[in-house]
């Protein structure tokens, strides 16, 4: 039914179309940034001819051509080499893709158990719900690395340190995230006639779910994505900076940075910079991209009265924050008079 | 904002708050007792297994009760944790209690003198850029506040300790004053047992050595705040009363001091709590950075031991310190925010 996806397209194309142009700006930036990222990550290591691991060139000999020790930035080597004889550069770009392949996993992971749950708790509402919302406030209000520490160091024991159990240790902190926002969405969203009409017509509990409810909740989920996908690149590093991350010597930003630490006294600058403005440039990018989404689709929600009173129409506002930060007080009004997330509020 | 006609729902809200803190607490106890004690089987094989022979393993595990059936187990872990005894590490001599008492003032310093960091650059920033808006200064701001935030802490430590350190020589580069150089403990907190002490270069000293990992950590944080007061002085600005002042002639300076600035600041209020736990979080890859000998080195190191019963001791200590200033938090709000209600 090409006709029908092109109405839907259109839909959903909608509140870009009339977004602000601070807020087009935004995304765009962002998504460029992002994208020249995901680029380099998998393009890159192509360029250069170090083999993953090790850093060094075969030569025709089969011996190995060893690189300079702490060689600052030069031609030949663009951002130096490290302690370990690495290149600077080459390690950035494969540990890009390590990060994007992280966060993407991670996510998933805090969407696969999140959104669900959300969904559920938050349809069926009563005893489990309480009991979720109770548990997932829990976890909310405990410090989001310490979490992350804790499953890592728990998974240490049973899987190798690699992106598997590196894209659980920063999903489980998102978890919570997704539940709240999908939960308080989906409470609201219980309420519209079409849902109502759709249970005095017997759809059966599923069908309502996935067909009815689970089809407006989702559009939530984009912001969010954005915004944690920015914050698991911090979470991924700070894990590889304490050697909680993936298996060393693979390539991850923190990790590289922890192991410039040494470096730093002898004044050894170049080791610990470029991995880290690397991190950081990722972060605003996903950052960027975040805020432009939740700036777009927010005055969608407001238009059909489903957002919270304090939202801003400015472009980098509160909402963009508060999906990572700013509902943890407001825990105890989860049921949305405070929602200071996008679909929090009731009408 | 009718004090007596709420005063009955304050009260109502602030005994539902407190109700609720156990439960939330239960449960945290609950997950971290699930998380470190259950699912790694046998702490101490899990910590020596290596280094101990079986017979030897289960001659500690049966006298520390890592026998017993979890149920016992886990009555003993929550009265021990309500009544301060919080396990005794296998790696260390001390009790985690003990471990606590050592390390927890240097992290409690650490964070309070973050948070004063933050919240002076984001108030100043964030209320500067909200009145200027769409200046070259609100721009700056927003960015600032932005790729702040995007800063691994632990990077910023680093480039802070080069330039401010080794290259300029103005600050150490990490750790706290130790032995003799220390004022007499008190309080743990270096600053406040100076000035007890009446010691002002031992103040001085304290000072001296907070000022980088403090700013670091704290910078990161005011990032946040910069942007949530520079949006709630814009709302604020365009409100209805101050319209209202400005239509009876209030001057312009009392307009953003008396009315504006300070409701701006009411939300930051609500954050505070809750970026604590970020700040904690913080604190971990700070106190690493700058050898700082609070909790987050203490947890680290037993992380490394593979001391599950450590491990376990400060994470339950970490989760009373959240819990309990999630209450706080959430009773200043009560007190501060009449429309938060059960």
């Amino acid at each position: 039914m090409p006709s029908q996806l092109r109405v839907r397209l259109e839909h959903a194309a909608r509140p870009f179309r009339q977004a602000s142009r601070t807020a087009k700006v935004l995304v765009a930036v962002g998504l460029l940034i992002t994208l020249v990222f995901t680029l380099a990550a998998f393009v890159g290591p192509e360029f250069h001819e170090y083999d993953g691991i090790q850093y060094r060139v075969e030569q025709e000999d089969g011996s190995y051509e060893q690189l300079p020790r702490l060689a600052p930035p030069s031609s030949e080597h663009l951002l130096g080499t490290t302690r370990d004889r690495y290149d600077v550069f080459a390690r950035i770009l494969d540990g890009g893709r390590l990060a994007l392949a992280v966060v993407l996993f991670s996510t998933l992971i805090a969407m696969l158990i999140g959104v669900p749950l959300g969904l559920l708790s938050g349809y069926r509402g009563g005893k489990l719900d309480r009991a979720l919302v109770t548990v997932m406030d829990a976890l909310y209000v405990f410090p989001p690395l310490l979490l992350a520490i804790i499953v890592a160091f728990l998974l240490q024991a049973y899987l190798a340190q690699g992106v598997p159990s590196a894209a659980a240790a920063v999903g489980v902190v998102y978890i919570p995230q997704y539940f709240r926002v999908v939960r308080n969405h989906t409470l609201s969203v219980k309420q519209e006639p079409y849902v109502e009409a759709a249970r005095s017509l017997g759809a059966k509990q599923h069908t309502i779910i996935s067909r009815y409810v689970a089809f407006n909740v989702i559009q939530s989920v984009p912001v969010i994505f954005t915004l944690n996908a920015a914050d698991a690149v911090l979470t991924l590093a700070s894990l590889g900076f304490l050697g909680l991350g993936v298996q060393p010597p693979t390539p991850e930003w923190g990790y590289d940075i922890s192991q410039a630490v040494i470096d730093i006294t002898s004044g050894v600058w170049w080791t610990a910079l470029w991995p880290g403005l690397a991190i950081v440039t990722l972060v605003t990018a996903l950052t960027l991209v975040g805020e432009g989404l939740n700036d777009v689709i927010n005055p969608l929600l407001r238009a059909r009265g489903m957002s919270g009173a304090k939202l801003d129409d400015d472009a980098v506002s509160t909402a963009g924050g508060a999906a990572r930060d700013g509902e943890g007080t407001l825990a105890p009004t989860a049921d949305g008079d405070h929602g200071d997330d996008a679909p929090g509020g009731g009408p | 904002m009718s004090a007596t006609k709420t005063s009955g729902s304050l009260r109502r809200y602030l005994l539902t708050r407190i109700a609720l803190t156990l439960p939330m607490l239960l449960i945290l106890l609950t997950i971290v007792f699930l998380l470190l004690r259950v699912a790694p089987g046998d702490p101490i094989r899990a910590t020596l297994g290596d280094r101990l022979s079986s017979a030897e393993i289960e001659a500690r595990s049966e006298a520390l009760g890592f026998n017993d059936p979890l149920i016992v187990q886990y009555g003993r872990y929550l009265g021990g944790a309500l009544t301060g005894d919080l396990g005794n590490p296998i790696t260390d001599r001390r009790t985690t209690a003990g471990v606590i008492r050592d390390t927890f003032p240097a992290t409690l310093e650490l964070t309070l003198f973050a948070m004063l960091v933050a919240i002076t650059v984001g108030v100043l920033i964030g209320a500067v850029s909200g009145r200027l808006r769409d200046t070259p200064f609100d721009v700056g701001g927003r960015l600032f506040g932005i790729v702040i935030y995007a800063a691994p802490i632990f990077w910023l430590g680093l480039l802070a300790q080069l330039v401010f350190s080794l290259r300029l020589g103005w600050f150490p580069t990490g750790s706290r004053m130790t032995g003799f150089d220390a004022p007499p403990r008190v309080t743990g907190l270096q600053t406040v047992d100076a000035v007890i002490a009446l010691d002002p270069s031992a103040l001085v000293t304290a000072v001296h050595h907070l000022i980088l990992p403090g700013t670091t950590l704290g910078l990161v944080i005011g990032g946040i705040f910069i942007r949530l007061v520079r949006v709630n002085m814009l709302q604020t600005l365009r409100s209805d009363y101050v319209e209202a002042a400005h239509a009876r002639g209030v001057g312009e300076r009392a307009v953003l001091f008396r009315h504006a600035f300070k409701n701006a600041l009411v939300p930051v209020v609500t954050i505070v709590g809750l970026q604590f736990a970020l700040l904690l979080g913080g604190a971990i890859l700070t106190e690493r950075v700058f050898s700082w000998p609070g909790m987050g080195t203490a947890i680290l190191r037993f992380l490394e031991a593979r001391d599950y019963v450590g491990v376990q001791g400060i994470v339950t200590f970490f989760a009373i310190v959240v819990v309990v200033i999630s209450l706080i938090i959430d009773l200043v709000n009560g007190l501060v925010d009449p429309r938060i209600r059960y």
